[in-house]
């Protein structure tokens, strides 16, 4: 950006302008730092001494756009595969080595590179001169004088898939979501609604039950088919691998937001400039980054450790079975009285749909007037209306355009009442019988047809319904 | 790149000329890095072996150490404001059957006749070294709703034990709970859920209370706060807390309270734990930093 040094010459009354853009040699990217990062003092933000700060230990973890690190502690396909150093001899400027593949890894039948993972050499990207996929025996360059040992982990071709991926996503996907996935890339602002903000690991649209985050399954089905009703497109016509790479890249990114997030958590109630400012009244500028020093070196390297534990486990259960939305009935057969049982539901006490989502479905219930506070600043909003963990306006949806953001399947009409829609206000009715939950799908599916709005006449039973007297009773 | 544009679009020139000299941004190998360039990929090993850290802490805690406990109150000082009622009974507010059936006080605030505040944390930030461990109760904590107002209105909760969510309102409520290092729930509950259906559980320690709150009903507001350690508790109607077998030695307490600026009362309260002793802490609440 620097070295983009133009001259500014305006040449006459006529107001020619040349600019003349001498030499490109930094193109490089970077990942952004994330807003609460910067409200950290500056020890927190860089380290203080040698205990690296959360900008640096953001770097050693996951790099920057030109040299990526795959931390393997985390759930993402980085592409290759796993091995294990078996025997290894030195022979001038080359070296024989013998690998055994990692637990159900397969070897490719080409391969090029070897990524040392673990061990003296651990970091170093070697050369092959030969490689038998078979037997696993290979002829390495590049060692200068340094060695392998038996039981040296490392990767066979690795990084091919987030390579690929991170080379997409930058053609396909940063200009709206931004090169660190922070939703904030150069068209971002000219979108409504703005492009989603990876860092929190938050995803709105799943097939998972409330508490877990999005499947892999998920990201690819939201790549292929897009999001009606907003920017983002569908890249249908791309090859599966080029989506599945770009899906690694897009949870890499998430990863790395939420590792941010979650260290800054650590950080902020005692290091964040505001905490620091009232602290000053009893404390001293040299002590707090004293402390901080402290807990820099002696209690973040587990707390970095447990945050890696904490995005295996939770990135890992969310393409298990038990993450998924498996409904206890087969869906219950559009019909009259389905939709009917169904708009019943929706008006009642015990959901209450129409709350936000209007008596007529327009998406303009009561909810919608109010004017909220952020619930963790206590900083009221300017405008009236639900907002989500992204702190934009996120009103209900207006179910009678048939445009439903996060797919028009009953199944996807299913997950989004069960789940609820993740970071937004929108809860999940995970305790509601299956049973009601489709008859709500078939009235919410049969919206955008009725004659006129809120034609669709409830159940056969009187007013007062069988739910809203039921519920009390109970409870008693 | 972004300057240069600025640039651009910042002139009022009639014309512009844009001479790059040799190097596209397409079509070619990028030069030094940049959007187009094939990333390197450092491969790192999955641990840095800083695991050893916990078991070093557990062993701590299995020594004797003597133990002392402490008692105290906070007190409001400078002239107590008048306490208000959120909601009065009878207010033409939504769901008003139920939710303005009873006088609903206002909890960011409640002074006791002589000046004890209610519902103020006071707890250790992190376990000391030779405390007790954390005892997590089976029975669930029962979280209640009546007349949308949460019950209680602060608690403090040993990490892992389960939040039972009722409620005793015939009209829909969600908890939205706002944590930093837990997950966040958001879940609707049905009226008259006497069993609970809903459940929460904390498995993590938070650094300070959060928010929970109901999304049909954004008035309602409570706080929890889940310890990885047993050195917390909430003032009652008093303004009384009391923390038993605190390992002895000088401890720094913070006191947390919605309605102060900044929401500390104190970051740290020094207080030195005497062995078998019960030792008394008196907490000043400042009227002047009140935020309502």
């Amino acid at each position: 950006m620097i070295s983009h040094v133009a001259w500014l010459k305006r040449a006459g009354i006529a107001g020619l302008l040349s600019i003349a853009v001498t030499g490109c040699s930094d193109n490089s990217s970077s990942f952004s730092i994330s807003d609460r990062t910067r409200s950290l003092i500056p020890e927190a933000q860089t380290g203080v001494s040698e205990a690296p700060g959360v900008v640096k230990l953001l770097d050693e973890k996951f790099g920057d756009p030109q040299t990526l690190k795959a931390w393997t502690k985390l759930p993402v396909q980085w592409g290759g595969a796993a091995a294990k150093v078996e025997v290894f001899a030195a022979d001038g400027a080359e070296a024989k080595v013998k690998f055994v593949p990692g637990e159900g890894q397969t070897f490719p039948e080409k391969a090029t590179t070897v990524n040392v993972v673990t061990g003296a050499v651990a970091g170093r990207t070697l050369q092959l001169a030969s490689w038998n996929a078979e037997t696993g025996e290979a002829v390495l360059t590049g060692l200068d004088g340094a060695s392998l040992a038996a039981g040296d982990t490392c990767s066979i071709d690795g990084g091919a898939v987030i390579q690929s991926g991170r080379v997409l996503y930058m053609r396909h996907c940063s200009h709206c979501h931004g090169t660190a996935g922070d939703g904030n890339g150069p068209t971002a602002q000219y979108l409504y609604p703005r492009p989603r903000d990876y860092r929190h690991g938050v995803f709105k649209f799943t097939s998972t039950n409330d508490m877990s985050k999005v499947s892999r399954e998920d990201l690819l089905r939201i790549l292929r088919y897009g999001i009606p009703g907003t920017y983002m497109p569908s890249f249908l016509l791309m090859k599966d691998e080029e989506l599945t790479a770009i899906v690694e890249y897009v949870r890499f990114l998430a990863m790395r937001g939420e590792f941010e997030r979650k260290l800054v958590n650590e950080l902020a109630s005692d290091y964040s400039e505001e905490a620091v400012e009232s602290r000053l009244k009893d404390e001293t500028r040299t002590d707090i980054v004293g402390e901080l020093a402290k807990f820099l070196a002696e209690d973040v390297p587990g707390v970095v450790d447990g945050i890696g534990v904490e995005l295996e486990e939770s990135w890992v259960a969310a393409d298990t079975e038990e993450a998924k939305i498996i409904p206890s009935v087969p869906r219950v057969p559009d019909s009259v009285e389905s939709r009917r049982r169904g708009r019943e539901l929706y008006l009642s006490k015990t959901l209450n749909c129409a709350d936000c989502h209007g008596i007529d479905g327009a998406g303009n219930g009561p909810q919608t007037m109010i004017f909220e506070k952020n619930p963790v600043t206590n900083v009221p909003y300017n405008e009236p209306g639900l907002h989500d963990v992204w702190d934009n306006l996120n009103q209900p949806r207006n179910l009678h355009t048939g445009i439903l953001r996060g797919g028009r399947r009953p199944i996807d009409l299913f997950c989004r009442i069960h789940a609820g829609i993740k970071g937004s206000r929108m809860p999940s009715f995970k305790n509601t019988p299956h049973e009601d939950i489709w008859h709500i799908v078939n009235y919410v599916l049969s919206i955008p047809f009725e004659p006129e709005p809120g034609a669709t006449g409830v159940a056969s039973a009187p007013a007062g319904s069988a739910t809203d007297a039921a519920a009390p009773a109970a409870g008693e | 790149m972004l300057k240069l544009r600025s640039g651009v679009f910042g002139l009022t020139s009639a014309a512009a000329v844009i001479l790059a000299a040799g190097c596209s941004e397409y079509g070619q190998p990028a030069v030094g890095g940049g959007a187009t360039v094939v990333p390197q990929v450092v491969f790192l090993a999955s641990d840095a072996g800083a695991a050893d850290a916990e078991t070093s802490v557990a062993a701590e805690a299995s020594s004797e150490v003597a133990l002392g406990s402490i008692r105290g109150r906070v007190q409001m000082v400078g002239g107590a404001p008048e306490m208000k009622l959120l909601v009065k009974a009878g207010d033409d507010i939504k769901d008003k059957e139920v939710c303005a059936a009873v006088d609903v006080p206002d909890e960011r605030l409640m002074v006791s006749g002589d000046g004890g505040v209610a519902n103020v944390f006071v707890y250790l930030q992190k376990a000391p070294k030779g405390g007790r461990p954390l005892e997590t109760p089976a029975e669930p904590f029962v979280f209640d709703q009546k007349n949308c107002r949460f019950y209680p209105h602060t608690v403090v909760l040993p990490v892992n034990q389960t939040v039972r969510v009722l409620s005793n309102d015939s009209v829909a409520h969600n908890t939205h709970t706002y944590p930093s290092k837990n997950n966040s729930v958001n879940s609707g509950v049905a009226p008259m859920d006497r069993d609970g259906k809903l459940e929460i559980v904390y498995r993590k320690a938070e650094a300070v209370p959060l928010a929970v709150k109901c999304d049909y009903h954004a008035w309602m507001n409570a706080w929890h706060l889940p310890l990885d350690h047993p050195y917390g508790a909430v003032t009652n109607e008093a303004g009384e807390f009391a923390i038993s077998d605190i390992p002895a030695g000088t401890h720094s307490f913070v006191v947390w309270h919605e309605a102060a600026d900044g929401n500390f009362v104190q970051r740290k309260l020094a207080v030195e734990v005497k062995a078998g002793e019960e030792t008394e802490v008196k907490i000043e609440y400042p009227a002047a930093l009140l935020k309502l």
